[in-house]
């Protein structure tokens, strides 16, 4: 039994060290992450903002006049 | 014991999950701490004072000071909450107006060629024809403006969340949004009362009221739209800048200690390059975004070539980040390039 406590504990060590090293930030300074993120968010910007989706709708209304003239 | 190896495998997994916590509330702690301080130095006025082309000796002109601070402005978190969740009710208003905008369009395409051919006929099944166009018809139009005013309101909130411009001019490009909201309101409100009954002539009126509002609007969104993503590069240009500054220092101190230096200055040249090729597109972009805005009628030749500017000058600072990525990984490599970033850091902080 004292040997399953010491693996217990021994794992508990290397577990918790493990999982310390991976939530470190990024290596490098905190504006590092920042661009890192800033460029994410870029990405993301033109999607959000579906300027390219609504480009069609002036055919589709002329389209829906034109039907109705 | 069993108990006793029950609580050592729960300890195990809390003390685990601990670090996690701490790395995230450390990281962005320390990210806004910096930027706060950015933005407040030299004890300098709130930057809603500055306006763009003010005069020499006077204001900074805004470009000048975009290119100057991280921040224009500090926005409170309860805001940024509101504005975040304001966003995402936008963006289910959208995907629903759009939903519901494909399914009229689609009714619409299959009964359109039928439609036509009732034109001179006076059955009772053209009459069921004509009827349901018409309901089709308000709901595409509808739904349409709705499509718009929802875009409308995620852009209004991709403004408010932007720090990288100042109080005034988000106030300004928010008001110009909620201008061109209420006309399309006004327009979709002239949709909903057509019905199946309605004169065709009502529904071509209605047709063209929320189409040239859109066209109205077009100019308004695509200008605000490019604003927003134009000042986030801004803000990625001066982080880049700020963090070379203290690249070139970490470096000047290993040179300092006799360590060769010579293949990471050759990777900072690198990244200084690109951010240099980032910050004249993104000059250039600026340039055109101004003209746009002097502009009457149609800008969306200037837009399209400031959009060209943005996406080169995005395309910049991705470079300048994969090669960022290699100078550190070469600097944390040794334990001096560590020590020299870091007391780089904590120089740059105590001035």
């Amino acid at each position: 039994m004292r040997k399953q406590l010491i693996f217990a504990a021994l794992s508990l060590l290397v577990v918790s060290a493990l999982l310390t090293g991976c939530a470190q930030p990024p290596a490098g300074p905190a504006e590092a992450t920042d661009i890192d993120d800033d460029l994410k968010a870029l990405e993301e910007l033109d999607t959000d903002l579906d300027i390219a989706e609504l480009d069609s709708l002036d055919k589709e209304f002329a389209d829906l006049e034109a039907m109705f003239s | 014991m069993k108990k006793v190896m029950a609580a050592l495998m729960l300890a195990m997994v809390f003390l685990g999950l601990m670090p996690f916590a701490f790395a995230r509330q450390g990281d962005s702690s320390g990210t806004q701490a910096q930027m706060d301080a950015d933005s407040m130095q030299d004890g300098q006025p709130e930057p809603t004072l500055y306006r763009a082309g003010a005069g020499e000796g006077g204001l900074m002109p805004q470009r000048a000071l975009e290119m100057e601070r991280v921040q224009l402005r500090q926005i409170a978190a309860s805001r940024l909450q509101v504005a975040r969740q304001r966003f995402e009710a936008a963006r289910n208003r959208y995907q629903t107006a759009k939903q519901n905008y494909a399914n009229a369009q689609a009714r619409i395409t299959q009964t359109r060629a039928r439609y036509n051919e009732c034109k001179m006929e006076e059955t009772a099944e053209c009459n069921q024809v004509r009827k349901e166009t018409k309901a089709n018809a308000r709901n595409l139009l509808v739904n349409g403006a709705d499509r718009v005013i929802a875009s409308l309101e995620k852009l209004k909130e991709k403004i408010e969340l932007s720090d990288r411009l100042t109080e005034e001019e988000a106030a300004e490009r928010i008001a110009e949004i909620d201008a061109r909201i209420a006309e399309l309101q006004e327009a979709k409100e002239t949709a909903e009362e057509l019905g199946e009954d309605s004169d065709p002539e009502d529904v071509k009126e209605a047709a063209n009221q929320i189409r040239n509002t859109w066209q109205n609007t077009k100019r308004v969104m695509q200008m605000n739209a490019a604003r927003v993503v134009n000042a986030k590069i801004g803000g990625v240009i001066v982080k880049s800048e700020k963090l070379q500054e203290r690249l070139d220092n970490a470096v000047a101190k290993l040179s300092e200690e006799g360590q060769d230096t010579s293949e990471v200055e050759a990777l900072i040249d690198e990244f200084s390059a690109s951010v240099e090729s980032a910050k004249n597109h993104y000059n250039l972009a600026m340039d055109k975004h101004e003209e746009a805005r002097a502009t009457e009628g149609d800008v969306s030749g200037i837009m399209k070539e400031a959009t060209s500017h943005m996406q080169e000058a995005h395309k910049g600072l991705k470079e300048a980040h994969a090669v960022l990525a290699k100078v550190l990984r070469q600097m944390k490599a040794t334990r001096a390039g560590q020590q020299a970033l870091e007391e780089a850091e904590s120089e740059e902080e105590g001035e």
